[in-house]
């Protein structure tokens, strides 16, 4: 029962984060707030007992990203400018609003056909996931089955996200790395 | 950040800290089989620390680990990882199918070490790719790449 309260707190203060994040004009503080906002979503994985899971999101989303969103805050600018005309709020916006309430409806009612969380009779647990956690330690050595699917019997996904990890990296240094041109323009400011 | 934080303190206790993350990551790998964890979380805390030593050090002091070291591993992690695979392949296996490779282990053993080979690879490629992508945006790039 203490288990509801704290999910539902944690990703209360989730929905609260991402809300500031988006308000605040000083983004720094936004990158700060953002860092939050994965540790609340690590904490409410943890919560769950999604471990590996809640152990990447804290490590990827509230450190390492961080880090690059300051990074890149430094190479560009740390207030928010718009180009052009700036954007009003939502309820200013009749068009917007006429999308975004059927589109609501819509999810609500896709919602409500979720099976329950941890429901053993839904569709994910009634197919190869028996065969897992039935096969899972003695096929693989591995008593972690998060372990054994990702490496062993979806080894072959897992080959893909390390390709897209290395694509992304390439990418990273093709567009904005490569030899240093000498200093960004604040620093010729100062000079 | 061109000449670092500076700090003494700052640099005494990232002196402190760097060797506990370093045995920290090398156990999340190895222990990923029986613990929450594996190759991907095992190279953000090994990139983590190398970020840090950037972050305290600055980039005027000579750092032993260049942005072209952080290149070859993270072309190293995705050959590594597909080595393996085809290596499997050549046993008479499927790709990554890890029984086929000939290690006198019982099977079971042998698809264990097969993971951790390729979690090897998964934790070599993301620490170099994420320092790479630290040293692009930092304008960091010491010019060996």
């Amino acid at each position: 029962m203490i288990d509801i309260f704290v999910v539902l707190l944690f990703l209360l203060l989730m929905v609260v984060c991402a809300v500031a994040a988006l308000r605040v004009k000083d983004l720094l503080a936004a990158v700060i707030i953002f860092g939050a906002f994965s540790f609340f979503s690590a904490a409410f994985f943890a919560v769950q007992d999604a471990l590996d899971v809640a152990f990447t999101e804290a490590a990827v989303g509230a450190v390492i990203t961080t880090v690059f969103f300051v990074c890149a805050i430094r190479r560009t600018t740390r207030r928010a400018r718009w180009i052009g005309r700036a954007p009003r709020g939502l309820y200013q916006e009749p068009l917007a609003m006429l999308l975004l309430v059927p589109a609501l409806v819509v999810l609500l009612q896709a919602a409500a056909d979720l099976p329950p969380v941890g429901d053993g009779a839904s569709a994910p647990f009634t197919h190869v996931a028996p065969y897992y956690i039935e096969h899972g330690h003695e096929e693989t050595g591995a008593p972690n089955l998060v372990t054994a699917v990702l490496a062993d019997y979806r080894g072959y996904d897992t080959f893909g996200e390390l390709t897209v990890i290395f694509t992304a990296g390439v990418a990273c240094l093709l567009i904005v790395g490569g030899k240093d041109d000498g200093p960004p323009p604040h620093d010729k400011r100062k000079a | 950040m061109r000449s670092g934080v500076g700090s003494p303190v700052i640099d005494a206790a990232s002196r402190l800290l760097v060797p506990f993350m370093w045995l920290f990551a090398t156990y999340v790998l190895v222990h990923g089989h029986d613990s929450p964890g594996g190759g991907f979380q095992g190279g953000v805390i090994l990139a983590a620390s190398i970020i840090l030593l950037r972050l305290v050090r600055g980039r005027d002091r000579l750092l032993a680990f260049t942005s072209n070291h952080a290149l070859t591993l993270a072309c190293a992690g995705p050959l590594l990882y597909g080595g393996i695979g085809i290596a499997s392949l050549l046993f008479g296996g499927n790709f990554l199918d890890y029984g086929a490779l000939p290690v006198p282990l019982d099977p079971a053993e042998v698809r264990a070490l097969g993971t951790l080979g390729i979690e090897t690879g998964v934790m070599v490629g993301v620490t170099g790719v994420l320092v790479l992508i630290f040293d692009a945006l930092a304008s960091w790039n010491d010019g060996t790449v």
